[in-house]
């Protein structure tokens, strides 16, 4: 019996992956509705509603219990409230969040999120044809770390929640911006009521910052104290912590999904802000997995034959913003000649190789491979053709080049002054100007900074084409781009819902971002993590820098 | 209690006097200080962008503006904040949403361990090198306290943590690399946190001692025949201690204050690297209030130096 159930539950898993496949490659194929037919949901990359009821949990005898203790180190762990899940400004505080909640569907779950999501605390769910109305239901087994089960009231109230000012939740934004309501109506369905049919903003909000939890515990506690002691729905449950320094989480095993219970006990995350010493922390044995190696730690951990590096493959990387915006005095970068030429004098190889030990590449632009629509043939990597760029440049009418200012955060100095040099090389005078992080960040969103500005382009942040208007959309808030051009592709991108359209609009999208070079990317390095020897197995999530999917962790 | 103890040849009154006067000025550096830190932090910028999220709306801004009062004009926010903090309520940390002596509390027991353990280092070895060095100048223990003091003072302390580390820690696997909780832990970050101090202490006592040896005292001790371990420790240790307890005083107030890089190196939860991650998310709450204790500590490490120097120098004479 439990054999057969196995078998049903890894059939039940096979046809959802297969359906999303198909439905990927263009032909969806439609499930039923539980009011007018539904079309394939929007949310990208594409994914069906889950046709079949979750599978009952595989027995936990056939899987040993959780054993042994696993230690990471991080740069920084930051709550706005304690350790409260909702208490997230920023991604400082994601190895934590992302290892202690569950939501509804689970991004957490995939190796690959271009697949989709996961089931989460939702085994099924459809989307009404006009796109307003999004159905979630529940697992009746979903607990939350205290015993309490996991009702569409505490969905409801915990986005609520999250709007509390006081948790600063980076997230509050976009809950405003699309979502009119969240119902129970009854205690294992939760409906999503959005404004806009644009589904691109469903990732953003249910993978960080708006996890479940239980509305009877927090009222009871009060809001300091359920900071101290969270309780949230995932795999990790807390048990204590320092602010800003360490955080000691263990095994739920009574996670919804047996899948996600994790193969080790305990979880602590120490917060080492140093990265010489935090690779030292690993070759010493102190830890067991870090994120975020760069520069010579690179080096340091691949010759230490106890140490592996894995990758993630493209997470973040480092780009310069053209000042498009209208009324700046900048009549060089509105030239396509120029973009193309200080493109083209960028010596990628070598950057990869000098400052990422080669583990980077050239990529064409910031559409990356984490999005729907992307297209690889497309993104090839510009040629390095210093000749060709100066002919470029007398082609736009700067034969002596020209002089301009270059902005960027201090912390990647090496790299921006690497690129300088190149543009040097071709005639154009380049002023440096390291900022402060907190000083770039103000004047880079007021768009203060004139000239050339350094950002980066990330893969797991956006997935969907259309958030990608907040950085190349005019008018966008934090774009530097007053150009037409791209503006009928996001109003499109906006109001589609059909997958073939969007994958077709992400498309067109990811050509104009290449032929117009609203920015260059200058490099795409490899999200790596050091790897200790006590770890067997760890598979961090494509394109996530992330210590994610810790409960897949398994010890030697 | 000041005057039964004094020293004949203290004016009491005189000393009195002197203490409430140097108390009114501190109350008045510390408002300068306070009006210059809370102006000073404002000037960097406004710190609801970056406390919000990076595409945050207009909107969202605004309303963190409003919910942390920056949108008040900045006289009205000094005033709320001078009043508050009179009181000893310096508000509520903007990042972490927790009270701010709460932060403060929890990190600073840390920053004056470590800086103690540090002092203590200082103080044997550079006193021990410096008075030695002073009796042989130019034999082997000088001239390695030369070197000694030389690294101290031109070696960045960010080298000598991670060199520390890869030797103490990850070659040799004697002691951890980083963070806290047992004796251990403090070695390695006490040693560098020190290195520095130690090298000023150490010149300094053997200047001073160089100074006090030379004196006609000292040589009418000797030949009175006093033993050299009273000749040395009586008498002229305790006349060049003047100038190395001004610098051991101050340079504990400087430990206390500003072990940034030590603490970030070794993942120390202490107050530097607090407040400079203060200062980095603008957390304006938490960075007014460290400088202030800051500024109440050297305030006050001063004026008991100058009081103890009345009693340690009879001559000294105040008012």
């Amino acid at each position: 019996m439990q054999k057969g159930k196995l078998i049903s539950r890894w059939l039940a898993a096979a046809g959802v992956g297969l359906t999303a496949l198909a439905v990927a490659c263009g032909g969806a194929a439609q499930p039923t509705a539980t009011t007018a037919p539904p079309r394939a949901p929007t949310l990208v990359p594409t994914i069906t509603p889950t046709p079949s009821p979750a599978p009952s949990p595989t027995p936990l005898a056939v899987r040993p219990k959780p054993a042994g203790k696993i230690t990471v180190g991080d740069t920084v762990i930051t709550f706005a409230n304690g350790f409260d899940v909702h208490g997230v400004p920023g991604g400082g505080a994601w190895v934590v969040v992302r290892n202690m909640g569950a939501h509804v569907l689970c991004f957490e779950c995939p190796e690959d999120l271009t697949g989709g999501p996961a089931p989460g605390l939702a085994s099924s769910w459809d989307i009404s044809s006009n796109g307003f109305v999004w159905t979630f239901k529940l697992r009746p087994n979903a607990k939350f770390h205290n015993g309490a089960p996991v009702t569409a009231s505490d969905i409801a109230f915990s986005l609520q929640r999250a709007l509390d000012p006081r948790l600063a939740n980076a997230r509050v934004g976009e809950i405003r911006a699309n979502i009119e309501t969240v119902e129970a109506p009854d205690p294992l369905t939760a409906v999503f009521k959005t404004k806009s049919p644009n589904s691109a903003w469903l990732g953003r909000i249910l993978d960080q910052g708006t996890f479940p939890v239980p509305q009877k515990y927090v009222e009871e506690v009060g809001f300091e104290a359920f900071g101290k002691r969270p309780v949230a729905a995932g795999p990790w449950k807390f048990v204590e912590g320092v602010p800003g320094e360490r955080v000691v989480m263990e095994a739920f095993e009574d996670v919804y999904d047996p899948d996600r219970v994790p193969r080790v006990k305990t979880l602590e995350v120490r917060v080492i802000p140093e990265a010489s010493t935090r690779v030292a922390a690993l070759r010493a044995g102190e830890l067991d997995l870090i994120p975020s190696v760069s520069g010579p730690q690179i080096k340091e951990i691949s010759s230490d034959p106890n140490l592996r590096l894995v990758s993630a493959g493209f997470a973040l990387a480092p780009s310069v913003v053209f000042d498009l915006l209208a009324g700046r005095e900048y009549p060089w970068t509105k030239e396509l000649k120029v973009r193309q030429a200080m493109n083209t004098s960028i010596d990628r190889d070598a950057i990869a190789k000098k400052l990422y030990d080669g583990r980077a590449r050239g990529v064409a632009s910031g559409y990356n491979p984490c999005m729907f629509g992307y297209n690889p043939a497309l993104d090839t990597s510009p040629p390095f053709n210093p000749t060709r760029a100066k002919e470029l440049l007398s082609e736009a009418g700067y034969p002596n080049g020209f002089e301009t200012t270059l902005s960027f955060s201090a912390g990647a100095r090496d790299l921006y002054q690497a690129v300088a040099g190149y543009w040097e090389a071709i005639g154009i005078k380049i002023k440096v100007n390291p900022l402060e992080g907190g000083a770039y960040s103000q004047q880079y969103v007021r768009k203060e900074l004139k000239g050339l500005t350094a950002t980066s382009e990330s893969c797991s942040d956006k997935l969907d084409p259309a958030h990608l208007y907040t950085h190349y959309g005019k008018g966008g808030p934090l774009g530097y781009n007053d150009t037409p051009e791209s503006e009928e592709l996001f109003t499109k991108l906006r109001e589609a819902s059909d997958p073939g359209v969007r994958k077709q609009l992400g498309g067109q999208l990811q050509k104009w971002m290449i032929e117009f070079l609203p920015r260059i990317v200058i490099i795409a390095p490899d999200a790596l993590f050091g790897v200790g020897p006590r770890v067997k197995e760890f598979t961090p999530q494509k394109g996530n820098a992330f210590l994610i999917r810790m409960e897949r962790v398994t010890l030697k | 209690m000041l005057c039964a103890r004094a020293p004949s040849g203290v004016a009491c009154g005189a000393m009195r006097a002197y203490i409430i006067k140097r108390l009114g000025e501190a109350v008045i550096t510390l408002l300068v200080v306070s009006v210059g830190v809370f102006m000073l932090s404002h000037l960097t910028g406004d710190p609801a962008i970056i406390l919000a999220p990076p595409d945050a709306s207009q909107g969202d801004i605004e309303e963190i503006r409003q919910n942390l009062k920056l949108d008040r004009p900045i006289f009205v926010q000094y005033w709320h904040f001078l009043r508050k903090a009179l009181t000893g309520d310096f508000g509520r940390s903007w990042v972490q949403g927790r009270p701010v002596l709460t932060v403060i509390g929890e990190r600073l027991p840390n920053t004056v361990t470590l800086a103690g353990v540090a002092l203590a280092m200082s103080l044997a070895v550079g006193l021990t090198l410096g008075v030695v060095s002073a009796l042989k100048p130019e034999g082997f223990v000088d001239s390695f306290a030369k070197v000694f003091a030389l690294g101290g003072q031109s070696i960045p302390t960010f080298w000598t943590g991670i060199i520390l580390i890869l030797l103490f820690a990850v070659t040799f696997k004697l002691l951890p690399t980083s963070g806290i909780g047992t004796p251990k832990h403090l070695v390695l970050p006490a040693i560098t946190l020190s290195w520095f101090s130690t090298a000023a202490l150490l010149r300094l006592t053997r200047s001073a001692m160089l100074d006090v040896l030379d004196s006609e005292f000292i040589k009418m001790v000797r030949i009175k025949g006093a033993p050299e371990w009273h000749v040395i420790g009586k008498h002229a240790l305790k006349n060049a201690s003047l100038p190395i307890i001004t610098l051991i005083s101050l340079q504990f107030v400087g430990l206390l204050n500003g072990a940034v890089v030590t603490e970030t190196v070794f993942a120390w939860p202490g107050i530097g690297r607090l407040v400079v991650q203060s200062v980095f998310s603008r957390d304006f709450p938490v960075v007014q209030a460290i400088v202030l204790m800051a500024g109440t500590l050297f305030i006050v490490t001063n004026l008991l130096v100058d009081i103890m120097y009345a009693y340690l120098d009879p001559r000294i004479k105040y008012g």
